[in-house]
């Protein structure tokens, strides 16, 4: 299964993938959010929004992404 | 006594002619033009199509990452790991082509085309093709493997074909660090 940062990543267009406290912060704030009475989906959204940088481009990119980070990895090892 | 020639061609032709020449333009406009019924049939077989390419293109995206994500999380650096990166990746653009080959022949669905699959061609012939070629090559300098694999055009010539008919689009520019 895909982590959970990458998700994220590609669900908001963010501009680096979350590390998993971000992802969990991410979580509690969409939570607390739909407490409030907001819809999830939009929840979720303004959660990333608060908590991330939203590049609007990248989603059409995020598997060149994927695979440009796992190889760049390889190299260095 | 016979009627004069001429009159026995002309009502020849409006006897015989008229609704022969009816029939053969009727034929033509037939064959080469399709009822709504044929129409929604060939959208319905693209959309089918581009359900397949998808869903092969996922598994060979998944088989490929999956190959890189081992071979990084393994002890040291392994030769089989090495090779399954190669091979994955080799299965990986060869189901691109596959999918720039349908999109050249027109038998997807011009909406999925637009929004899922070009994007994705265009982004490997921009960046994941050199990628993939010159980072085996440097972890089979580094390790000692074995490789002589290279970027060749003629290797995914529907790759870059399809790139020259659609356009570059937006993944050309690089958004990534702004």
């Amino acid at each position: 299964m895909r982590e959970i940062g990458s998700g994220l990543r590609i669900k908001y267009r963010l501009s680096v993938v979350p590390s998993d406290r971000e992802a969990h912060q991410w979580a509690e704030r969409a939570d607390a959010l739909i407490k409030e009475g907001v819809e999830p989906e939009e929840a979720g959204r303004q959660a990333a929004n608060e908590l991330f940088e939203i590049v609007p481009n990248l989603v059409l990119k995020a598997e060149a992404d994927t695979i440009e980070a796992l190889l760049k990895q390889a190299k260095e090892k | 006594m016979s009627p004069p020639a001429v009159g026995t061609t002309f009502e020849w032709i409006k006897v015989v002619g008229v609704p022969l020449g009816t029939f053969v333009a009727g034929f033509l406009v037939s064959r080469f033009t399709m009822t709504r019924k044929e129409r929604a049939d060939v959208d319905q077989k693209n959309y089918e199509n581009t359900a397949t390419l998808v869903e092969r293109h996922d598994a060979t995206y998944a088989a490929y990452t999956d190959a890189i994500g081992a071979y990084n999380s393994a002890p040291a650096a392994a030769l089989d790991g090495f090779t399954e990166i190669a091979t994955k990746g080799d299965r990986y653009l060869v189901q691109l082509n596959l999918t720039a080959s349908a999109i050249s022949a027109g038998r997807v669905d011009p909406d999925a085309r637009d929004n899922i699959l070009l994007p994705r061609i265009r982004s490997a012939v921009r960046r994941t093709l050199q990628q993939h070629y010159d980072t085996l090559r440097e972890i089979a300098e580094k390790h000692g493997f074995h490789y002589r694999g290279e970027l060749r055009r003629s290797d995914h010539a529907a790759l870059y074909d399809v790139v020259e008919k659609f356009g570059r689009g937006p993944e050309w520019g690089d958004n990534l660090e702004p």
